[in-house]
């Protein structure tokens, strides 16, 4: 099968004081693929979706590694060349919908600018037709509104429209919908899983909520304090978790009976560049031991199922 | 009450701002010279004339030169200086004791008071404050006394202003209505949760109004309705020197020199504290 | 013993907007006895926020009755001349704003001990400092800490030991979890059912996530554009529920069982 996008030994610093924010992060999503990247704050897993566009924060620089899209490298690419891929290629849909519109420009229009952007003609048919594609009531009138006359739900569909409209290969997703309610994160989730098969679109998902991964994807990228912890297919990570982490972290959610203590992980994630030389989850590991703490576990390559613990679940010891 | 940690912390960002910096040096200096005048240690007496030398120019003997009564500019600038700042210092101290009062209470408790409060304020703001502190002295006098509390009342208002802002936005954070569902009293709310958290945008406002109140003051000195001849005064001094400056340029340039510093280095403190306050923000 | 009692309360604000009065409560009843764990689940809009802050005292409603253990509840005041004691506390939402920046930990709990534990000697005041802050896991040198040096799970447990320090009959949860880390919320919520069967607590836990509520609450309630539109016990909702907007809410979680 062919990646469709390769992220190859990434590591991410900050540009003042290179401190190191993702570390030697490796993974690929195939064609027609979907990815999930799961994560909690500060795992880096937004870090790493915004490198992949180049739109990282200018606080922070790309340490080495490299991003490829159809086996040609983008991370090296210049900033026009980018250009061409945002929007087009690869496009991107954000948590926030009250602040990822322009809200003084009208929905018809901001849409039309992502054709003009690309020389392609924009036509306002074509536009409508996006908006009715994305279940938005009313196309004709919506083409005409600002943002803030749109619920959260209804922004949300906005922006897709605008991403899916020039039929990408690949569509990033952050959190999109962490910020609405579960009936219209329904909602939301069925029409990106519709757009994805009519199109062929490979996705990567990215968010810290397990449920909403389970149900979009079909391979999962765990990471912690900046690196890969676990990938796997989805049903292997929820059923056969290897690394503690992964296992701790679907233990916590899965719900046991009625007002049982859930499984919880005592203490915080770490910050990445406090450590150099041991697993990233070892203060916090219930299976740690003395190598642990003076190593780095190896990170995972494209296996089926690979993980950076030396003392994974279901192993002795 | 140890809070340490946060004091060194908020100093650090204060000294680490080049601005606050020379603002700080800048106004220690010229609190030192103030001083000086506080405790007669000047040079020669600031009323002290001497005939043998009139109008003569900077020397070692007079570092300012001599006016037409050939009294020493530089003591009298020092002495002027004290009194600018000592008429500010007061003044801007009443109006930030009134203004946080009234702008505290009416943002909090908000309602009919806080809308009289309001309505009163911009009234004052449509005036010019010179044209204000002018028309409250003609009425009150001109003490060194009522030159401060006519300052003071010009500047209330913006003191109401500064303090009711942040108290509308800080009294719908939730810790403050923890406060009250632990049933605090106002008083306690308002002291000891609301009135710390804006003590910093507070201080910074008392930075620049002294700064505004030493250009008053001097204002209304340099109209005559300040203090009086033959005190010193540096608006007063400015005022006398009209008629000398083409001769006698030191006459001008010494009390304008410190007039321009000491608005100058409370200016340069306000940065500082504001850089301090958001140490993300950078002036210079 | 009926610890709270909400009767037909209506509540309406003014929206700015359009110039009319939104409804955000429609005539809410419901009955919570001590000892129980009421859910309180909704989307956003349904009223919840609302409900939390007239049971807390926030606010007044518009008419209809709040009784705490069947006496009438005061609201709180704006002037308040002196400090008094609320048997009803409330932890909020965002671990981050519901701190005094300016306060040490140890000083924003001291703070709380002295009003309602007047008589304790200062030297027994420290001690119940320290012995609230322990009980949410807090350790004792980290008193002289300032919010912000703490993270979002740990500011949450210093609000819930602050709210403890009241000695409160009945702990409103508003949305407790949903500003925090997925593996930091399985934390706060052991720990807030540990302390409910410690000190024998009657807890009012709102929030939008069904799954948390199903697994804490005795009793549920389903709120709807400020009513209640089903209520029961956790079982009766999600095994057998009889509203379509309850229904369309258990269907809406994402299925991760399917593993």
């Amino acid at each position: 099968m062919n990646p469709i996008l390769q992220v190859k030994n990434l590591s991410l610093q900050t540009r003042e004081d290179k401190r190191l924010l993702v570390d030697d992060v490796s993974f690929e999503i195939e064609e027609g693929e979907s990815v999930g990247l799961v994560g909690e704050s500060g795992s880096g897993k937004t870090l790493t979706a915004l490198s992949i566009l180049g739109l990282l924060p200018a606080a922070v620089e790309v340490k080495s590694g490299e991003i490829l899209f159809k086996g040609e490298s983008i991370s090296q690419m210049s900033s026009s060349a980018l250009q061409q891929i945002r929007g087009n290629r690869i496009s991107m849909i954000y948590q926030d919908p009250m602040t990822s519109l322009n809200p003084m420009m009208r929905i018809g229009k901001q849409i039309q600018e992502v054709f003009d952007a690309h020389e392609i003609d924009d036509s306002k048919e074509k536009v409508i037709e996006a908006l009715r594609s994305v279940e938005i009531p009313n196309p004709e009138e919506a083409f005409s509104s600002y943002p803030h006359e749109f619920s959260g739900g209804m922004r949300q569909r906005v922006m897709i429209a605008m991403a899916m409209i020039l039929k990408p290969n690949l569509l990033l997703a952050d959190e999109p919908t962490t910020a609405l309610d579960v009936t219209i994160q329904k909602q939301i989730l069925n029409l990106v899983k519709r757009e994805r098969q009519e199109n062929a679109m490979s996705l990567l998902w990215i968010s810290h909520d397990l449920g909403v991964v389970s149900e979009m994807v079909e391979k999962v990228v765990v990471m912690y304090a900046g690196r890969v912890a676990e990938i796997g297919a989805v049903k292997e990570i929820f059923q056969h978790p290897r690394h503690p982490y992964t296992n701790g972290l679907i233990g916590s959610i899965v719900k046991r009976s009625h007002q049982e203590r859930l499984l919880s992980i005592p203490g915080i994630p770490p910050k990445p560049w406090t450590i150099e030389s041991s697993c990233a989850f070892a203060d916090r590991c219930p299976r740690v031991q003395t190598d642990c703490t003076v190593q780095k576990p190896a990170f995972p390559t494209e296996n089926s199922h690979s993980y950076s613990c030396f003392h994974p679940e279901g192993s002795q010891s | 009450m140890t809070k340490k940690s946060s004091r060194k912390t908020w100093f650090y960002y204060y000294w680490n701002s080049l601005s606050g910096r020379i603002g700080l040096i800048l106004l220690t200096l010229l609190l030192l010279g103030a001083l000086c005048s506080l405790f007669h240690i000047l040079p020669y007496g600031p009323l002290a004339q001497d005939p043998t030398a009139i109008i003569k120019g900077p020397s070692w003997h007079h570092l300012f030169g001599t006016d037409q009564f050939g009294r020493d500019i530089f003591s009298r600038v020092l002495d002027g200086l004290r009194r600018s700042l000592s008429v500010s210092v007061v003044a801007v101290f009443l109006a930030t004791f009134l203004g946080l009062f009234i702008g505290v209470t009416a943002g909090y408790f908000g309602g009919f008071l806080d809308t009289l409060a309001v309505r009163l304020s911009d009234i004052f703001f449509a005036f010019p404050a010179i044209l204000l502190a002018l028309a409250i002295v003609s009425a009150l006098g001109h003490t060194w006394i009522d030159t401060s509390f006519a300052i003071a009342i010009v500047y209330t208002p913006i003191f109401v202003r500064v303090t009711r802002g942040p108290v509308l936005s800080l009294k719908e954070l939730d810790y403050i209505k923890a406060t009250k569902v632990l049933g605090y009293s106002s008083s306690r709310i308002l002291i000891k949760h609301i009135l710390p958290n804006i003590m910093p945008i507070l201080l910074v406002q008392v930075a620049l109004s002294l700064s505004w109140a030493i250009l008053t003051e001097s204002g209304l000195s340099f109209l005559g309705l300040g203090t009086q001849a033959p005190d010193a005064s540096l608006g007063l001094m400015v005022s006398d020197a009209q008629s000398l400056v083409s001769f006698a340029w030191w006459t001008l340039a010494a009390p304008s020199l410190f007039l321009m510093l000491s608005v100058v280095s409370l200016n340069l403190v306000g940065d500082g504290l504001r850089d301090s306050l958001d140490p993300t923000r950078k002036s210079i | 013993m009926i610890a709270i009692r909400v009767e037909n309360v209506f509540k309406s604000y003014e929206s700015q907007s359009k110039d009319r009065k939104v409804q955000a409560l429609g005539g809410v009843s419901f009955e919570l006895q001590g000892g129980e764990i009421l859910g309180v689940v909704g989307e956003s809009g349904c009223g919840k926020s609302t409900l939390t802050r007239i049971v807390a005292g926030l606010e007044k409603p518009d008419s209809g009755a709040v009784f705490i253990q069947d006496l009438p509840l005061e609201p709180i005041p704006l002037f308040n001349s002196k400090d008094r004691i609320r048997v009803v506390q409330l932890v909020f939402q965002d671990p981050y704003s519901s701190l005094n920046p300016r306060q040490t930990v140890f000083q924003t709990i001291h703070e709380v001990v002295k009003i309602y534990e007047p008589t304790l000697t200062s030297d027994e005041q420290a001690a119940r400092v320290k012995q609230l802050l322990s009980q949410v896991g807090i350790s004792d040198d980290l008193g002289s800490r300032y919010p912000h040096q703490f993270s979002g799970g740990q500011r949450q447990r210093i609000c819930i030991a602050r709210s403890l320090a009241a000695n409160p009959e009945i702990l409103i949860l508003d949305e407790p979890v949903s500003a925090l880390d997925v593996s930091v919320r399985a934390e706060i919520i052991n720990l807030l059912l540990d302390l409910k069967e410690k000190l024998n607590l009657t807890y009012i836990f709102v929030s939008h996530d069904l799954e948390i509520v199903k697994h804490v609450s005795d009793k549920i309630v389903v709120m709807f554009k400020g009513e209640i539109v089903e209520s029961g016990t956790w079982t009766e909702i999600m095994d057998t529920p009889k509203n379509d907007y309850t229904k369309s809410l258990i269907a809406a979680i994402p299925v991760m069982n399917q593993f």
